[in-house]
């Protein structure tokens, strides 16, 4: 299980392999190999029917910008009725302007950043009252943390540096000026979107609509293409919004969000046809044999690179641990195939070893810097001759490091929800037994506090959701005493190339910044990047327009195109 | 009777309290309800942590919090609830109703299966037929309940694909937003309530019906129903009427027990079908270290505990006279 980084729209984009000579997607199998990830599954949809998406998780606060109600499983049912203004797409490198709602966003000024946002004269809530520059200026102010200090928000990054909103043209032109530049404005007013104000200001105060309006029960209002027409704590059932101003009007009579407790009743509901669509957050070894068991019912499935990734962490408040020789011969002796083959591999036999901590293979800007650094290897002669090199001795056998201090034993801690992670810090410990280190598994079920909390750990193995836009969720990660630098690593290059990523303007220029971040970061061999998980989607081929979508959307960023093939 | 129900009742009371101190002990020293929220990317602001801490009491002592809910629960708030839902209250009652509807059914089906097992094996012991019945049984009683679960989904999708019709659903408690009219609702309810309701049956009716079996086989024993075989009375009449009611008795007393433990949530059952109960509810609640959803959870077993042995004891007075008159 991973722990979130950004949530908004894309970042990494993903292997679009195709393997069909002509225009069209590729099959194997019943597994659809998309040549273009954005189009695949295009097609004509017929009006009427019904679709039922899988969706698993919880919903026990309906507000999705709070504490209680942040969440990815969450946002794919919010996102049909809040608007957004940018839609992250499939291939998770375009971040699209939401066209119905918007007819421009357009940074206006560097200094101070300005951004202009000009609305679609015909987006309204569901109630007709238009949608308007008070909305934006509502969603900042929940969120800024200044204008609402008892709104309990889940901490969306950029809307504390905006200084001031101001509507124009009756509402529909939103000027929207920074007080300290935010690279990733496309994040703001998108997945969590916009809330009616009109409404929340019919129900208490700020606050009062924040924490209890907008949380405590399902919306009756929309301004998406979809609104809520039926719920309870096992579905959400949303009919066609009638006052939807989009281009495309939804085809499907009703769309019912399925909310199930458990990944692995998903395959089976498919079976069963309980459900249509599975979107599983990470696919199990048997899950895929079963889905390919699905084909003659008509089920076909998508496995693409996803924008979580596995990584290997070390805790540099270990004393052992502090001296970079030792960690660059662990990273140099691990061989990540091995890890990958004992694990995600069994799943997808084309995953191969990820080398960047900041972005994602077939992103603009990935690189191959731990490979660079021939780490992740196994090379095992290499590592030993690291540590020799730097005075060690025992290399091998019982390894004491230059001041004559024997290397204790080290802890590779996992959380129990993922069960794989025992594999992965065996094989850890396999290579640095060869070192001369002993390493012993310690699962916790106790993450949070035991990892993010304490940092009770040496070595420990998680993954992390890619960032759509690296630069906030590298910050996070890297920079000096940042809250999710659990291995308390410091660098003072890195805190300014990365800070430098996050207040430029200049969106050619984070690239770079970010890739001397990830350079510096692998060198000292703080955090070795294994591999990226792949993302599945499964669903029936009668329906079109339903694809594989890694973003924080997930495939449900187009449902008002879904629908049952047309004749 | 009566007054031995308002002894019973006020035993509970006080036994009530300390356990809920226990668990709300127990609950809050494992840890940091908030330890979740401070594992956010991006990180949740500090003053929401600091607005979840003070919603949720923990800057206040520990003493002063159970104060609070005790006081609380009898103006019927429950407290509130750290995984972010409205009211646990409602919460709780929503799970409850859920797995009440399903283990009612299952129970009364183990009970009645129970019963003619447990007769037919006593009436034909240590013949062909007490083997057959009792080897089924200790099958059941061996069988892990995950798996036969996940059998039994399997073998419906393959009724389903058989015959055309989604005649039994593996997962959930209805059909989402279900159109149509009274007999298709009951259908629907129906189809989802098949396959869990085997599940527990069998598992509760197997160890059942060993007890009822053996309680039957001493019954049978007894002087009276020799003087009843003696007397010349039809065997069916001594079986049902001399033996069968007072082995009834003990398997009372068994079957409230467990009853009371599986409307404290048949966690295995509900989660292979996807069934939001206790079961359900107490383990998301435990995980996210949620104390109050924990207490109401107690609050409601317990009560079910107590009324469901108090209603075994008054059932114990009727089959057994002696109990009455004594």
């Amino acid at each position: 299980m991973g722990l979130r980084l950004a949530a908004v729209a894309a970042a990494g984009a993903l292997l679009a392999a195709g393997c069909s000579g002509g225009g069209g997607d590729g099959v194997q199998g019943n597994r659809i190999v998309a040549k273009d990830v954005n189009t695949v599954n295009a097609g004509q949809a017929a009006d009427g029917g019904r679709l039922t998406y899988a969706v698993v998780g919880e919903i026990a606060n309906w507000n999705l910008s709070s504490a209680d109600g942040s969440s990815t499983e969450f946002a794919q049912i919010a996102d049909q009725y809040q608007p957004s203004a940018f839609i992250p797409q499939p291939d998770a490198t375009t971040v699209a302007l939401n066209e119905d709602l918007l007819v421009s966003a357009t940074q206006t000024g560097d200094s101070p950043q300005t951004i202009v946002y000009k609305i679609q004269p015909n987006a309204v809530w569901s109630d007709g009252t238009p949608i308007t520059a008070d909305d934006f200026i509502w969603l900042w102010q929940a969120n800024n943390g200044r204008d609402c200090a008892d709104c309990e928000t889940a901490g969306l990054p950029g809307y504390d540096q905006i200084s001031s909103i101001t509507g124009s043209d009756g509402g529909k032109t939103v000027t929207v000026t920074f007080s300290s530049p935010f690279a990733e404005w496309k994040s703001l007013f998108s997945s969590p979107g916009l809330f009616p104000a009109h409404l929340a200001k019919q129900h208490g105060d700020m606050a009062t609509a924040f924490n209890d309006y907008f949380a405590a029960d399902a919306p009756d209002w929309s301004g998406g293409p979809w609104i809520i027409s039926a719920h309870d704590d096992q579905s959400v059932t949303m009919k066609p919004n009638p006052k939807w101003y989009g281009k495309v009007k939804p085809h499907l009579d009703e769309l019912v969000f399925k909310i199930l407790g458990d990944t692995t009743n998903l395959a089976t509901q498919l079976g069963s046809r309980e459900v249509d669509v599975i979107a599983p957050k990470q696919a199990t070894v048997d899950m895929i044999p079963a889905l390919q068991g699905l084909a003659d019912k008509g089920v076909v499935y998508q496995m693409d690179p996803g924008l979580t990734w596995e990584q290997i962490t070390l805790n540099l408040a270990n004393p052992a641990l502090a001296q970079k020789p030792l960690r660059q011969a662990l990273f140099t002796a691990v061989k990540t195939q091995d890890i990958i083959d004992a694990t995600v591999g069994q799943v997808d036999k084309d995953i191969k070893p990820l080398g960047s901590l900041v972005y994602l293979p077939g992103q603009p800007g990935y690189a191959d810097n731990a490979g660079a650094l021939d780490y992740g290897k196994g090379d095992l002669d290499a590592a030993k001759k690291i540590l020799s090199d730097a005075g060690y001795t025992g290399v091998g056998d019982k390894l004491v490091d230059p001041d004559g201090t024997a290397v204790p034993a080290l802890r590779c801690r996992w959380w129990t929800t993922a069960p794989q992670r025992a594999d992965e810090c065996t094989i850890v410990g396999e290579a640095a037994k060869a070192l001369g280190v002993t390493v012993n598994n310690d699962p916790t079920d106790n993450f949070g506090p035991d990892i993010a909390g304490k940092h009770d750990f040496d070595i420990v193995i998680f993954s992390w959701d890619g960032a759509p836009f690296p630069a906030s969720g590298a910050a996070q990660l890297w920079t000096t005493d940042s809250g999710l630098n659990f291995g308390s690593y410091s660098n003072k290059d890195v805190d300014t190339w990365l800070s430098k990523a996050v207040s430029t303007t200049d969106p050619n220029a984070i690239p770079d910044l970010l890739n001397k971040a990830d350079k510096q970061v692998l060198s000292d061999a703080y955090v070795l990047p294994l591999y990226q998980v792949p993302k599945v989607l499964a669903y029936y081929k009668d329906f079109v327009n339903v694809r594989n979508n890694p973003t924080n959307w997930g495939p449900a960023y187009n449902t008002q195109e879904w629908g049952k093939a047309a004749k | 009777m009566l007054r031995f129900a308002a002894r019973r009742l006020a035993i509970a009371v006080p036994l009530l309290l300390v356990t809920s101190l226990a668990v709300f002990a127990l609950v809050s020293l494992s840890g940091d309800p908030l330890a979740d929220l401070k594992l956010r990317q991006p990180p949740v602001p500090q003053h929401t942590i600091d607005l979840q801490r003070h919603r949720l009491g923990l800057d206040e002592p520990f003493f002063t919090r159970y104060w609070h809910w005790l006081t609380g629960v009898l103006h019927g708030d429950f407290g509130p609830s750290t995984q972010g839902y409205p009211s646990v209250g409602h919460a709780v009652w929503s799970a409850f109703g859920v797995t009440l509807r399903l283990v009612l059914v299952a129970v009364v089906l183990a009970v009645v299966l129970a019963v003619v097992v447990g007769v037919v094996s006593a009436a034909r012991r240590y013949g062909p037929t007490d083997h057959a019945l009792t080897f089924v049984s200790f099958l059941f009683l061996a069988m892990p309940t995950f798996w036969f679960a996940i059998l039994l989904k399997y073998g419906a999708i393959w009724l389903n694909d058989t015959t055309g019709h989604r005649l039994l659903f593996t997962a959930g408690e209805r059909t989402p937003s279900l159109q149509g009219d009274w007999w298709a609702r009951l259908g629907d309810t129906v189809g989802h309530l098949v396959l869990p309701t085997i599940v527990l049956a069998l598992a509760s009716y197997a160890a059942w019906s060993r007890f009822a079996r053996a309680s039957m086989i001493e019954a049978l024993s007894a002087d009276h129903v020799r003087f009843a075989r003696a007397k010349g009375l039809r065997r069916r009449r001594v079986l049902v009427r001399h033996g069968l009611r007072t082995a009834l008795a003990p398997l009372v007393t068994v079957v409230a027990i467990d009853f009371s433990a599986l409307l404290s949530g048949a966690i295995v059952t509900e989660m292979v079908f996807e069934w939001r109960g206790m079961g359900q509810l107490l383990l998301r609640a435990v995980q996210a270290r949620d104390s109050y959803m924990v207490l109401g959870w107690l609050l409601v077993t317990a009560t079910v505990v107590i009324v469901v042995n108090l209603i075994a004891d008054l059932l114990y007075a009727v089959l057994d006279p002696r109990v009455r008159h004594g």
